[in-house]
């Protein structure tokens, strides 16, 4: 492991806690939520990274990644029925 | 000291606990990834994410895929608000320049699939690339692409999906749900991948595509 990343996944997670934690504008609070997912993504690699990427750790980042796309998406989408809705 | 300075103090020291915590970890052991990588040589398949995302652990990806399904499902329950698109002005430079684009980007789309099988690439990363190029098309809005249709598309979404599944019932004659017949496991892996790629483009591209349309007020 990477003492680098490990500390960049380590702000990423505080910095996305954080954030969610202490913002009201549900906007942010999905920004800070994508900042919360990523430095878990980059934690996982980080800490099974032994020479070379680890095959089960990448494919579950991977498959992490994609659901975290299909989340922010959805997300966005009710926000904006939210907002057209005067909400 | 005031409130907002002793909630920063906390952040910094919730950083701190984590990073130390974090690096006083056991040092990671690949045992699932060794094992797989002993199976890997019968497969035909020399690179472990692919191996490890298609044959090792297909229930993971088929589920994945299912949620990427269930949250376009979600888009299509909210779509109905936003009916209505701006006309825009066609430019010829936009078109020209897409028809040029959009082969490149798809034969680079396929190219990352197919390396999927020795190394990094596959389905997602394929699947990813082909959706800016779709988007592409749909923000240029070239002339020949003018005539898609809805049903076509709503088949293209579920199709990799489709696929996936009926490939596990198929396995099903041979043993167990998704365990790929010995012997064709590579041709099988690459006809879902392909699936997958094509309609997970059009899923990440309807993401943004419905996602931006204007609101009708």
């Amino acid at each position: 492991m990477s003492v680098i990343y490990v500390i960049t996944a380590s702000a990423l997670l505080t910095l996305g806690a954080a954030g969610f934690l202490r913002t009201k504008d549900i906007f942010k609070r999905l920004i800070h939520f994508n900042l919360f997912t990523s430095g878990i993504f980059l934690l996982f690699i980080a800490l099974t990274y032994t020479g070379a990427p680890d095959a089960a750790a990448v494919a579950l980042v991977l498959t992490g990644l994609v659901v975290s796309l299909g989340a922010t998406a959805l997300g966005l989408m009710l926000l904006r029925t939210l907002q057209s809705r005067g909400g | 000291m005031t409130k907002n300075n002793l909630i920063i103090f906390f952040f910094c020291a919730v950083f701190i606990v984590l990073t130390l915590l974090f690096l006083s970890m056991p040092s990671f052991e690949g045992t699932i990834s060794q094992q797989a990588a002993h199976q890997m040589d019968a497969l035909g398949i020399s690179h472990p994410v692919t191996a490890v995302l298609m044959y090792f652990r297909s229930l993971d990806t088929l589920l994945e895929v299912a949620v990427i399904f269930t949250a376009l499902c979600g888009f299509y329950a909210l779509y109905p608000r936003f009916l209505h698109t701006p006309p825009q002005p066609r430019s010829i430079v936009a078109d020209h320049f897409t028809t040029l684009i959009f082969p490149v980007i798809a034969v680079a789309s396929a190219v990352l699939l197919y390396s999927g099988t020795f190394q990094s690439g596959g389905a997602f990363q394929a699947a990813a690339l082909l959706a800016g190029g779709i988007i592409i098309i749909k923000l240029t809005r070239p002339l020949s692409f003018a005539k898609t249709k809805a049903h076509g598309r709503k088949f293209v979404y579920v199709f990799g999906l489709l696929v996936f599944v009926l490939l596990g019932f198929v396995s099903l004659f041979s043993g167990s749900f998704l365990a790929f017949a010995t012997g064709s496991e590579y041709w099988q892996i690459l006809t879902v991948e392909t699936a997958l790629t094509l309609s997970l483009a059009a899923t990440m591209a309807a993401f943004f595509i419905m996602g931006i349309e204007r609101v009708k007020r």
